[in-house]
């Protein structure tokens, strides 16, 4: 399952929906909203996405990670709006009948979801200055 | 005739706008676009190097044509998570 919500992440929700008697390993990642950068406090990080191509990129991801490993479930959901600190950004949730494939598998989608999935944040700092994030490697 | 562009993230704040029309023959190779994008708005500056253009939810590459009536999104580098 695959979501974009502007509402916050219930964790126990999606344990509930994620648990199955098939799998002994359920890893779960969470990105939550970081306060202190160095010296910088974020105040808030906002989420704006290109929605219908972002859910399609991330269901095609999980796609891929269940034909690379043998795992049960795999659940994306990823927040839209404003996030204050230690709110959850993202979870990811896979469940294998073994640990290391629930871990791999976790490991990997996250990754490729950073680095493929048109959606963007917008961080507000302590001084009220807002700033797009867009990592650029030349 | 005229095409429709949605824009985010940074570029969004400099034009002012969620997406900015042009008018061009098409259809228009990707790599065209952006070089007519480029020309058209100076202000979106260094950053639309780094941009990609999406067809209709897909990646295109340079050489992708883009027809009427496509929705066509420029994508910046991506911070999600």
């Amino acid at each position: 399952m695959v979501t974009l919500t502007r509402e916050s992440i219930d964790i126990s929700l999606l344990l509930e929906k994620t648990l199955n008697a098939e799998c002994g390993a359920t890893v779960l990642f969470l990105g939550t909203v970081r306060e202190h950068t160095n010296l910088k406090i974020t105040k808030s990080l906002t989420y704006e996405a290109y929605e219908p191509m972002a859910l399609k990129m991330i269901q095609s991801i999980c796609d891929k990670a269940t034909e690379k490993w043998n795992i049960g479930k795999i659940m994306v959901i990823h927040r839209l709006g404003c996030c204050k600190p230690m709110e959850i950004t993202v979870a990811v949730i896979t469940t294998a009948p073994h640990r290391a494939e629930a871990f791999a598998s976790c490991s990997w989608v996250i990754d490729e979801i950073k680095k493929t999935v048109p959606i963007w944040k917008e961080e507000l700092d302590n001084s009220n200055n807002s700033v797009w994030i867009h990592p650029i490697n030349p | 005739m005229y095409i429709t562009i949605l824009v985010f993230g940074e570029l969004k704040k400099r034009i002012n706008s969620d997406r900015l029309t042009i008018s061009t023959d098409l259809p228009i190779s990707a790599v065209e676009l952006l070089n007519l994008v480029e020309s058209l708005k100076p202000e979106l500056g260094y950053l639309l190097k780094y941009c990609s253009l999406a067809t209709n939810g897909e990646l295109a590459n340079t050489q992708t044509l883009i027809q009427a009536n496509e929705e066509v999104a420029l994508l910046p580098p991506v911070s999600g998570g």
